[in-house]
């Protein structure tokens, strides 16, 4: 029995000595990237690489929809002033270079928040990418493909991990300073806010929410997006809370930032102004504030008529395909950011 | 009592040799199966190494014995060799009945050959063979065995219509029906003692089902006394096994025990990232009192870590240049890491009580109890990209089908030359996105993990216990009966089992989250625990999230038989009749179910029964037939039965009693060594109820699919021979032709996870598509030798047809179809891919050596696939997603490719073994 004992003494022994598959060190942090590692690039401003797209396509109507290829090893830099977290800004990653006080949109895929955080130095290695013109909106993504460019779309999302990482290098962490933020009020809007701040973060002071028509669109409302019949194009119809019940109930639906309801998602629009009464939603100091279905505070009040607050969004322009009606949309990174 | 004493008194003066006189012992030799008498056994005495053989009624003498300490071998055809000790004083001494237990004709199947056949849809669930047991008969140790490469189904039944007993109780999982094989993997000394049934055939412990019934007998003083060794290095599942076995036989004290333990180690040679880290152990201890009664405890569990293996696509195996990717796993500290582990450890606790009432009565009574831990982990993420390396986004195919070919072409180039290991989990990432996860003092200091590893729980509680009789008449024929009762609690719960480098996880429902953003209440996991904080629970290691509630199940039955044999006919008749009743309590009560959530579901009850005829007729020694016949209906499984039981009390629309109806012939031919067996079978299933949740591409939500209503039907035919031909070598053959087909369009129900809301009805349409997960068609042909000095070898060539993915209903309803599809285009999105044939070519080698007379010691080897073709398809399942096709101005649907397993190339597997 003894030499028994033994022998299953010795096998315990052996078998827990081998028995270490579930230890693991933690990894180290990521390597932060700096401006040192680009040393054998051309580390360039965003104001200068926007430049690159409008040297070639000019600011007007007919660059819309126009692709810039990048060629140069060409690294842009610029700090992240966007958040995807509530759920609004969709697949796109904002960033702002302090140095030429000018900003730029990245297309990603879904959830930047978790990759990259305000205040963070991001820099980008464009060489291989393209600037693409969307309704006057610069952005910087991947080439498009037939279908992009069949729908207006001048550059695509890099989506998966291993792509991203090839172009996008995240650098230190940092905050977000007032610096980093335009203020405008009534004002100074004529003065300093102009399409050199698109894609910046801009803080609006003394905006009235209004709500009515101005003159050709009825604010607010939401755009119902369906797929009739199984097609494969959308069919958009502009419809008005107000007009509305709240599915499954009698109740009439508040006006709210988007719709949100029986698991359907729409963009919201609500017209905010420097101007109390009078004025069109386009023309200057008027603002579209322009609110996802998915974000997190689509459901939340819109202020009463009348109502005077302030709101910080970055500030992005739109327009149909072929350039006219051009309005300013408001691009919500949280409900924090409405003071009303 | 008198007498008893005086009977001590005159045995304890025999001890004193100076005044010993010639005494004896006799006895009866019997077989534990059916308590059949044995003649023809030989016994061997010894000192002295005297010999009897048993007569018809089994029985032996030997007289003329001087006294003292003698042991008594017996040995027999078929059976395993039995030794008693026994102490024989100054006269003829009874040892009532000796128990011949029948020999295990080869080794055991290590259940590790299956364990890793994991799905996304069923529930994790294991797959299981139906078969792991030895038998003698001349298919079934063909198909069970030589078949199992292929993952071969006997008569293509789920493992669930197998019944597996543990002494006399059956085990099978209470909620799944699954066989408990991996209770006890790694205990194959301990478990070695089985007897099997097939088919249709009733076992002594119950009637059994359609697919066949395995006894495991752990009684000590029937394993083979004397200590065993082995160890076993091999390739296809894990590295090393050593196993050590002890039995001490029984005892003259009337005391028997036995122990094992074995431990299994490693990964294999075709798959990385997986990997054994196990334990088994077992404890059993007898004592007879007496001469008739018998008490035993065992206690046996095998706590078990192994890492998981995923099905991937093929485009995934061929962007990374073999079919045995494993999407499971990634580097972390120069290690690889799987994502996918199983962690358990169930213990087995068992009391037995056998009582001979007398030679023609006999009553067995058995309890036992399940408990433990059951684990399995997973990645999960709260927000970002999907963390598995071959998610549908991240291949080239899915920029292929946007035409967006430039970036299709970068990912392959990634993927060929694995760039930043995009091949495998970036733990590195995940740790990194957790470093800088977002602060949130409402939960406490530190970072909000975003990925984490989980753990998912099945923890049962399981209590059976069963009382059996059996009486043998005057004219032979035998009524044996039974009463079960089980209960069983298993919690299902999931657990943080690594945070990754964050601080907590915050419990709340992602999906909800996104749905209802703006009801802080409809989110919550557990809304008792938001009322009594103001905010959801953050989670630490070790700490339940997500979901946590009980299926409870109470099941009785009682089950009666009858057998009767006169002249070459024998007949044996059985009835069952029995109840269950489960239902779900759910402990916490979830945001978007507050009323429907916590406590009781309502009770769902089921009345059960089956009757079984087993008919035979024996011409003679060399010609039989047989003839069974059974119809049963049973409860659902649990599993089956509620629509969500993560989230809800609701019971699976349509979920009803499920009906078998089987029935099966067959010849037996023996002419000396000449074995040989053809038998036909034909089998109903009905009213089978299926739940699968997934994400549903066409209405963009988390659904629920209720299937209920499926019916499959199984016919075929099977035959096997055995020829000598040689001196030890013959040739035998198995084939096996089935047709296994979907018998029905069930009808579904489709439903909103969030919201319970019906999101689609209908039929779907597979009627007459086969059933999936094994090869309809087996060939079997094979060489085997035995020759002297214990030498044998075997070489076999097997053939494998009509082997069917396993089918996605999604793509056979009228939800995918789209206007103006053609017939062609209809059909070729409910087709059902059938695999290519394959072959394969195995052989063994072993020998062993007797030493000194008392010693064995021998290996064996067996080579697998020895033409290593690594292209053969053994399994597979069809993705349940879609994806949407926008560009013809009418969406369609196409399915997402399906995943496959694929059986590895040569394996081996040395087995060297010691015994004494």
């Amino acid at each position: 029995m003894n030499r028994i004992s033994k022998v299953f003494l010795t096998l315990a022994l052996g078998a827990c000595a081998v028995g270490c598959y579930s230890d693991f060190d933690r990894p180290a942090p990521d390597k932060v990237w700096t401006e040192a590692d680009f040393a054998d690039s051309r580390l360039i401003s965003i104001r200068d690489f926007k430049q690159l797209f409008y040297d070639v396509y000019g600011h007007e109507a007919n660059s819309l929809a126009k692709t810039l290829y990048i060629e140069d090893d060409y690294v842009i830099r610029g700090k992240v002033i966007s958040s995807d977290r509530a759920g609004n800004v969709y697949k796109s990653l904002y960033i702002y270079d302090e140095t030429s006080e000018s900003a730029i949109e990245l297309r990603l895929s879904t959830s930047n928040y978790v990759y990259y955080h305000p205040g963070q130095t991001i820099f980008v290695k464009t060489q291989g990418l393209v600037i693409g013109n969307y309704r006057y909106m610069l952005s910087v993504g991947g080439r498009p493909s037939e279908a992009d460019l069949e729908n207006g779309y001048a550059n695509n999302n890099l989506e998966d991990r291993v792509t991203i990482e090839q172009y996008v290098k995240p650098g230190a962490m940092g905050e977000l300073t007032a610096a980093d933020t335009l203020v405008v009020n009534a004002q100074n809007y004529r003065t300093v806010l102009n399409d050199d701040a698109l894609g910046r973060l801009v803080r609006f002071e003394g905006l009235n929410y209004r709500s009515g028509s101005d003159g050709s669109d009825i604010y607010p409302n939401y755009l119902e997006t369906l797929y009739l019949n199984g097609s494969s194009t959308a069919t958009y119809t502009t419809k008005y809370y107000k007009d509305q019940l709240i599915p499954g109930t009698d109740k009439q639906m508040p006006d709210t930032y988007a719709y949100s309801y029986a698991g359907q998602k729409y963009y919201g629009s609500s017209w905010f102004s420097f101007f109390p009464s009078g004025s069109s939603a386009e023309d200057a100091g008027n603002y579209i504030a322009r609110v996802s279905g998915y974000a997190n505070f689509a459901l939340m009040d819109l202020p009463a008529p009348g109502a005077v607050g302030n709101m910080t969004a970055i500030y992005t322009k739109y327009s149909s395909r072929t350039g006219g009606y051009i309005k300013y949309q408001l691009l919500i990174n949280s409900r924090e950011d409405i003071d009303f | 009592m008198k007498i008893k004493s005086l009977l001590v008194l005159v045995l304890s003066l025999a001890s004193l040799a100076a005044f010993a006189q010639d005494g004896g012992v006799k006895g009866r030799v019997v077989s534990r199966a059916g308590r059949t008498a044995l003649g023809g056994v030989k016994i061997t005495m010894t000192p002295g190494n005297a010999t009897a053989l048993s007569d018809e009624q089994g029985d032996f003498l030997f007289d003329r014995v001087p006294s003292g300490e003698y042991t008594l071998s017996f040995e027999a055809a078929e059976f395993e060799p039995q030794t008693i000790a026994v102490r024989v004083g100054q006269i003829v001494r009874d040892i009532n009945t000796v128990i011949l237990v029948p020999a295990v004709g080869r080794q055991m199947i290590d259940d590790a050959v299956f364990a890793e056949f994991d799905t996304e849809t069923m529930d994790d669930a294991q797959a299981l063979p139906t078969s792991l047991s030895a038998s003698k008969d001349v298919f079934n140790n063909i198909a069970s065995y030589k078949f199992s490469e292929m993952r071969f189904n006997v008569r293509g039944y789920d493992s669930q219509y197998q019944d597996v007993y543990m002494n006399g109780i059956r085990l099978n999982d209470a909620l799944t029906g699954y066989t408990p094989w991996s209770l006890w993997s790694g205990l194959n000394d301990a478990t070695r003692n089985q007897e099997t049934t097939s088919g249709l055939r009733s076992g002594d412990m119950g009637l059994g089902g359609i697919g066949g019934t395995t006894n495991i007998n752990t009684s000590p003083s029937q394993m083979r006394k004397g200590l065993r060794a082995s160890l076993v290095n091999g390739n296809s599942m894990y590295r090393f096994r050593a196993m050590v076995t002890y039995a001490s036989g029984y005892q003259d004290n009337g005391w028997s025990y036995a122990f094992s333990f074995s431990t299994r180690q490693g990964g294999n040679s075709y798959v990385h990232g997986v990997y054994y880290n196990a334990y088994g152990y077992f404890a059993a201890v007898e004592k007879m009192f007496g001469t008739r009664h018998r008490l035993s405890l065992t206690l046996l569990g095998a706590p078990t870590e192994r890492g998981a293996q995923q099905a991937s696509t093929q485009e995934a195996y061929d962007l990374v240049g073999n079919n045995y990717y494993n999407p499971n796993w990634g580097w972390q500290d120069g290690k690889r890491r799987n994502t996918r582990v199983r962690n358990y450890h169930e213990p087995i606790a068992m009391l037995n009580y056998k009582f001979d009432i007398s030679d023609r009565t006999r009553l067995d009574v058995a309890t036992s109890l399940r408990f433990g831990k059951n684990g399995y982990s997973a990645l999960t993420w709260y927000s970002g990209r999907d963390p598995r390396p071959d998610y549908y986004r991240n291949l080239p195919s899915y920029y292929l089908s946007k035409k967006n070919y430039y970036q299709a072409a970068w990912l392959q180039e990634y993927w060929l030359a694995n760039t930043d290991n995009i091949r495998h989990v970036d733990w590195d990432g995940l740790y990194n996105e957790n470093y800088n996860g977002y602060e949130d003092p409402t939960y406490g200091p530190g970072h909000r993990s975003n990925s984490i590893v989980e753990e998912r729980h099945t923890d049962q509680l399981d209590w059976n216990f069963s009382a059996q009789f059996s009486h043998i008449f005057r004219n032979n024929s035998k009524l044996f009966g039974g009463a079960n009762v089980r209960r069983n609690r298993t919690e299902y719960y999931s657990q943080i089992k690594d945070l990754l480098g964050g601080d907590y996880w915050v419990d709340v429902d992602k999906f909800a989250e996104r749905d209802f953003g703006s009801d802080v209440l409809a989110y919550q996991n557990d809304l008792d625990y938001y009322y009594k904080h103001g905010h959801a629970r953050a989670a630490k290691v070790g700490d339940k999230y997500s979901y946590d509630y009980y299926a409870h199940l109470i099941a009785a039955k009682a089950w009666l038989q009858y057998n009767v044999a006169v002249g070459g006919f024998a007949m044996t008749l059985g009835l069952e009749g029995g109840h269950t009743t489960f239902w779900r309590e759910g402990l916490w009560q979830k945001g978007l179910f507050p009323n429907n959530s916590k406590g009781d579901s309502k009770k769902q009850n089921y009345w059960t029964y089956r009757a079984k005829g087993n008919f035979s007729y024996k011409f003679n020694a060399a010609h039989a037939l047989e003839a069974n016949v059974l119809y049963m209906q049973q409860a659902p499984q649990f599993a089956a039965a509620f629509l969500s039981p993560r989230t809800r009390n609701s019971a699976t629309p349509g979920v009803d009693t499920e009906k078998v109806f089987g029935v099966d012939a067959s010849y037996n031919l023996r002419l000396g060594d000449l074995k040989a067996r053809i038998a036909g079978y034909y089998t109903e299933i009905t009213d089978q109820t299926k739940v699968l949740s997934y994400y549903d591409d066409v209405d963009k939500t988390f659904t629920n699919f209720a299937m209920s209503g499926i019916d499959k039907r199984y016919f075929g035919l099977e035959a096997a021979v055995s020829i000598p031909i040689y001196h030890g070598l013959a040739l035998n053959g198995a084939v096996s032709w089935g047709q296994y087909t979907y018998n029905s369009n069930p009808f579904y129900t489709q439903m909103q996870d969030n919201s319970g809301e019906v999101v689609s009805q209908g039929r779907v349409y597979w009627k007459n598509f086969r059933v999936e997960s094994t090869p309809q068609t087996a060939v079997n042909v094979g060489l085997s030798y035995r020759g002297p000095r214990n030498i044998f070898a075997s070489v076999d060539f097997n053939y494998y047809n009509n082997m069917y993915l396993s089918m996605s209903p999604i793509y056979r309803t009228d939800r995918v179809l789209t206007a103006g599809m053609t017939d062609a285009e209809i059909r070729n999105i409910r087709h059902q891919e059938k695999f290519d044939s394959a072959y394969t070519l195995n052989a063994s080698i072993g020998k062993n050596w007797y030493i000194r007379r008392a010693y064995t010691l021998g290996f064996s080897l067996e080579v697998k696939n020895i033409l290593n073709d690594q292209d053969i398809k053994t399994g597979g399942y069809e993705q349940v997603r879609l994806s949407k096709n926008t560009d013809s101005g009418i969406t369609s649907y196409q399915p997402f490719d399906s995943k496959y397993f694929y059986m590895f190339g040569t394996t081996y597997y040395l087995n060297i073994y010691f015994r004494f």
